[in-house]
């Protein structure tokens, strides 16, 4: 109640509408504003309806205190008024009277003020800190319970729309121009255009959505700098001397045995859930997924022809080098041997054919190849992929040429229409009705030249060895695309083919065989038409006026193509006549040995080489010495036999194109010679490659022959090795000789109820590995691609038996009947699936004419990279041991001091196959053992035994001298001391 | 004092040293591990986790009834068991595989 509340009632500040007013205290009763009674200095205003005023004028008249002012109260619109108390009479009046809204509430205002103003005492300010209280529920507390937020009160709605009616009016466009503007702003108005009508769209579809997003993981106040002292980084831990201190006291102490005893209780019940734990394992075992690893050969899919391979025995399967889904597949009449050969001479029908076939359409092959006779044997040229060779029961080699369907070949296309195949024809036999493609071959080998009986094996030889027509060596080859063949056959014949026209011979020009064979032809002509309608022969082949049937890059080798060496074998301790019968030959494996040269190179030794000399003088090559491989070139003058076998010199083929290079026979050749030859320079490709032959016989042996070691026989211009040894292993033809693709130097051969492994790197005369198993014959054999210790097997009973070489048990690995039928041929494969895995397969012919493939599990898939290095050791070890044991059975009877200490814990850590007695080996063991030991340590030698626990005693027996009752005490003693200590070892563990 | 110490030491030991105990472990009401025999890193996840659960166990319980108490809980997984004893103070953790 200062100044402040003065202004107000300033004269000047009398608000609009206020009029100052005396009432006589009668008015003031009757009215209930009494002043200082109804009214006071507190209570300065009272609100009066203006009915009770206008009453009082009507009353009293002129006499009424209101009269003076009463056309303003006529004039009034309000229903209540305000009489204002105001004992201070600023404006000279007890009251004051409102007639207007405004000054109406200016009053009312002015006093709330006033009694704020009440409150607000000049008292000091004290800060009261402000206490915690209870959470005061406004109704948010409803809606939010733990985490989750309900409704409790109803949503307020509000809806709004705009209340104005869309426009309607018609616009008018006009066009305007820039010239127009004249406040320098110009609107792009839209106009009329007159070319064309818009039309209203009307219908539209027209939305909003809102689409909520929520977010989680955000606290309301974000932490950008979370680092204060509310914030734990560290797990809490306490301090070593909190913990001690917890630790000694006695809630600690009285927790730990109760804790202890509720554990003891828990110990006596060891399963939670009782009887119920066989129901809830069952429960939960209900939605688990055992992933389960093929450990089997899957079936994957199948090849089988109606007319060609039904019933019939799958001789060859073998996968294309370059185009893994390509398989050729060669089939003979399923007959035994014996049988075979008597229907041979009375057989009317076709021989079988050779088929190809693709991966991806197995219904039917994609060619048929024809073939002269049926085929046994098939390899693929490695490196031209359109080329396949083939030997066969009759002794000859054919190739074909692909090259006219290799296009459908490599682009998996098939060679046949599926469609026009199916569809009814009465003759569909023909190529171009669909049929599948029949080709004739290429080429095939001369028949005098060739074998005399049936291909037993046909190989490739390795790259790098080449042999040539004029030199009985082994060179180098030169050629990169090149490679020759070797082939036996039961006759002890080996022969050496290169895909190469041979050198004119004999006077035989090929023309006069072309003629020769024209002859022939039309002879048999009639035969031949007959034998054509029987089998339904294209007519491509059969009508040409032209008869052509070798077709393809390797025609002009077609009944010329002659091998260019073949090789005989001389034991020599054996008689001539007993030769022919040991070594019927059944399978073959060259290897080369290029690191020999070195080794020949080294000793500065001289290596043959022909230049071309003019006079044509026969070329002597010396026999190498018994070091091994030096070779020595001589011009020498010697009368060899070659000269007899240039009896038919040719015209136009050179002189030293006819010449062979003939190992020299008498061996003293003179020392003068060998100096010449120093001289000469050496040439790699002149150099007799060192190449070695294995061979398995019909009697189960493995001769190994020297092919740089060789005579050439006068007469037959045969060559003849001598075999360098011969090893009797096998109980039965060795029909299979397989070198591991992973490690060349490792061999396995295969034959009878028996197999084994032959190591190339050092001369051993025996096999690494040797196994013999129970029944069933083996029928095929094949080096695992991918894995190097693992070798398949098939047999006689459809069996695919996995081995594994480094296990020393004569029994697979893993077996599994795959067709219940004699499998005849196993290839592994390896072929790129359309998703682009690499997928290893197994093919398996069987006798019924089908082939089988099988995907091969993995567990015999996965390889590890240093897997061909363990197994390179794993056999040098082997090789080591047979040594070893070699030279302990040939030291036996030699002083045993002589020797050399064996290695011992190589001897003793595993078991092995100890060819001889093993007493007898121990006995000579302890007895060094005791010698070094004693030796080096003296008396008390025992004590560093380092198998205390060997069974000494009974082989000390007969060395030992009586030793006196004090040493076998301490000898006592000793073992005594040695059992405690290996028990305290256990103990310890 | 250290006699006593030694005493609870030695027990500790029997426990963690039985055949088929994994780890004991000894936490504050906090969850504080106190002693231990497994390493550092799960120490502090199963003295965080299983703290975590017991004590909501215990709320639980004695929600519902605040004269009873939670004195025993055992956690049955496919490998192993653990066993927890909650105390008012410290709580005891078995971690053993159970014999089968």
């Amino acid at each position: 109640m200062t100044d402040e509340g003065k202004e107000p009632e300033d004269e000047s500040n009398l608000l609009e509408g206020t009029y100052p007013l005396e009432l006589s205290l009668e008015t003031q009763l009757q009215l209930e504003c009494e002043a200082n009674g109804d009214l006071h200095s507190q209570e300065t205003i009272k609100s009066l309806p203006l009915k009770h005023i206008q009453q009082d004028l009507l009353e009293k008249g002129a006499r009424s205190d209101f009269y003076a002012l009463s056309p303003k109260i006529e004039r009034c619109s309000l229903d209540e008024v305000l009489i204002i108390f105001d004992p201070t009479r600023i404006h000279g009046t007890e009251f004051l009277l409102c007639l207007n809204v405004d000054s109406k509430f200016g009053y009312l205002n002015a006093q709330e003020e006033a009694e704020a103003r009440l409150i607000d005492t000049d008292s000091p300010y004290v800060y009261y800190p402000p206490q915690p209280r209870l959470w005061d529920g406004r109704g948010s507390d409803k809606e939010i319970e733990g985490s989750w937020e309900k409704n409790v009160r109803a949503k307020i709605w509000l809806k709004i729309k705009r209340n104005v009616p869309r426009k309607t009016s018609i616009l008018n466009f006009t066009n305007r121009d820039v010239k127009d503007a004249k406040d320098g702003y110009k609107a792009c108005e839209s106009y009329q255009e007159t070319k064309f009508n818009f039309k209203h769209v009307h219908l539209m579809d027209r939305a909003v959505q809102a689409v909520p997003v929520t977010m989680e993981g955000h606290s309301q106040t974000e932490l950008k700098h979370p680092k204060n002292i509310a914030i734990q980084y560290e797990a809490r831990a306490f301090g070593p001397d909190e913990v001690a201190e917890i630790w000694k006291s006695d809630s600690m102490r009285n927790f730990l045995s109760r804790a202890e005893k509720i554990m003891m209780e828990v110990h006596q019940e060891p399963d939670i859930m009782g009887h119920l734990r066989p129901d809830v394992e069952a429960f939960y075992r209900r939605d688990e997924v055992v992933v389960i690893e093929e450990t089997k050969f899957a079936y994957r899919t199948f090849f089988s022809e109606l007319v060609f391979s039904k019933d019939k025995r799958i001789t060859q399967v073998k996968w294309h080098p370059k185009l893994p889904y390509i398989m050729a597949m060669s089939v003979i009449e399923n007959v035994s041997y014996e049988d075979y050969l008597e229907s041979l001479s009375t057989r009317l029908v076709m021989p079988n054919v050779v088929m190809i076939w693709n991966m991806n359409y197995n219904y039917y092959p994609q060619v048929l190849l024809r073939v002269a006779d049926d085929v046994t044997h098939l390899e693929w040229h490695p490196f031209e992929p359109e080329t396949l060779v083939g030997g066969c029961v009759n002794g000859q080699l054919m190739i074909w040429d692909l090259t006219q369907y290799y296009s459908n070949l490599e682009s998996n296309t098939c060679t046949w229409d599926h469609k026009k195949f199916l569809s009814p024809q009465y003759n569909k036999l023909y190529v171009q009705d669909g049929y599948i493609p029949l080709l004739h071959w290429s080429a095939e080998s001369s028949k005098e030249h060739s074998h005399l009986c049936g291909v037993e094996d046909l190989q490739w030889l390795p790259k790098t060895v080449w042999f040539s027509y004029d030199s009985a060596y082994p060179k180098q080859n030169q050629m990169d695309d090149e490679l020759q063949l070797i082939s036996c056959d039961a006759d002890s014949n080996v022969l050496i083919w290169a895909l190469r026209k041979p050198p004119a011979e004999d006077g035989i020009d090929s023309s006069d065989v072309e003629d020769e064979l024209a002859g022939k032809r039309k002879a048999s002509s009639s035969g031949w038409e007959k034998l054509k309608l029987q089998s339904a022969l294209p007519a491509s082949i059969s009508t040409g006026k032209k008869y052509s049937p070798a077709i393809g890059k390797y025609e002009p080798l077609n009944r010329v193509w002659r091998p260019v060496h073949r090789i005989c074998f001389i034991d020599p301790k054996l008689k001539f006549e007993e030769q022919l019968l040991t070594t019927t030959i059944t399978s073959v494996s060259v290897i080369d040995r290029p690191d020999l040269i070195i080794f020949s190179r080294k000793d500065s030794t001289i290596v043959p080489s022909d230049p071309p000399s003019p006079k044509s003088k026969p070329q002597i090559e010396r026999k190498p010495s018994d070091t091994g491989s030096i070779y020595s070139r001589s011009s020498s003058r010697s009368h060899s036999p070659v000269s007899k076998l240039r009896k038919h010199p040719k015209k136009n083929s050179g002189p030293q194109k006819h010449r062979i290079e003939v190992p020299k026979q008498n061996y003293d050749s003179s020392e003068d010679d060998e100096e010449d030859s120093k001289s000469q320079e050496t040439d790699p490709a002149q150099m007799a490659l060192p190449t070695f032959l294995m061979a398995g016989t019909m009697f189960g042996s493995i001769v190994r022959v020297d092919l740089t070691k060789v005579k050439v026989d006068v007469e037959t211009n045969n060559l003849i090795c001598k075999v360098e040894w011969e090893c009797a292993v096998h109980d039965g033809p060795v029909r299979f000789m397989r070198r591991c693709p992973h490690y060349e130097k490792l061999l396995l051969t295969a034959g009878g109820y028996s197999w084994a492994l032959w190591s190339e790197t050092n001369s051993l005369a025996i096999p690494v590995v040797l196994h013999y198993i129970e029944d069933p014959l083996f029928t095929d054999v094949a080096w695992s691609l991918t894995q190097p210790h693992r070798i398949l097997f098939s047999d006689e009973k459809g069996t695919v038996q996995v081995w594994d070489i480094r296990s020393r048990k004569s029994e697979p690995f893993q077996s599994q009947d795959i067709s219940g039928r004699t499998i005849n041929a196993l290839t592994p494969f390896n072929y790129q699936n359309s998703d682009n895995q690499l997928v290893h397969y197994l093919s398996v012919g069987d006798e019924t004419g089908t082939v089988h493939v099988l995907e091969i599990p993995k567990h015999l898939n996965e390889t590890y990279p240093e897997e061909v290095d363990d197994l390179k050791d794993l056999i040098e070890t082997e090789v080591i041991r047979i040594r070893d044991r070699e030279k302990l059975q040939a030291d036996k009877k030699l002083a045993t001091y002589e020797t050399e200490q064996p290695d011992e814990t190589d001897d003793f850590d595993e078991e092995r196959r100890i060819l001889w007695d093993e007493n007898e080996y121990l006995k000579v063991y302890f007895q060094r053992e005791r010698f070094v030991l004693e030796e080096t340590y003296g008396e008390d030698w025992k004590k560093y035994l380092k198998f205390p626990d060997l069974p000494r005693k009974k082989h000390y027996v007969e060395i030992k001298r009586r030793g006196s009752s004090e040493d076998r005490r301490r000898q006592k003693e000793l073992a005594l001391k040695a059992k405690k200590k290996k028990g305290g070892s256990i103990f310890r563990k | 004092m250290s006699a006593i110490s030694n005493e609870m030491d030695e027990k500790f030991q029997e426990l963690a040293s039985t055949k088929t105990v994994r780890g004991v472990l000894i936490l504050n009401n906090d969850g504080a591990p106190i002693k231990t025999s497994l390493e550092p890193k799960a120490t502090e996840s199963y003295a965080n986790m299983l703290h975590e659960i017991v004590s909501l166990a215990r709320k639980l319980f004695l929600e519902n009834d605040p004269n009873n108490d939670l004195t025993f809980v055992r956690f049955r997984l496919k490998k192993h068991e653990i066993m927890v004893a909650p105390d008012k103070q410290y709580y005891l953790v078995v971690i053993h595989h159970p014999q089968e």
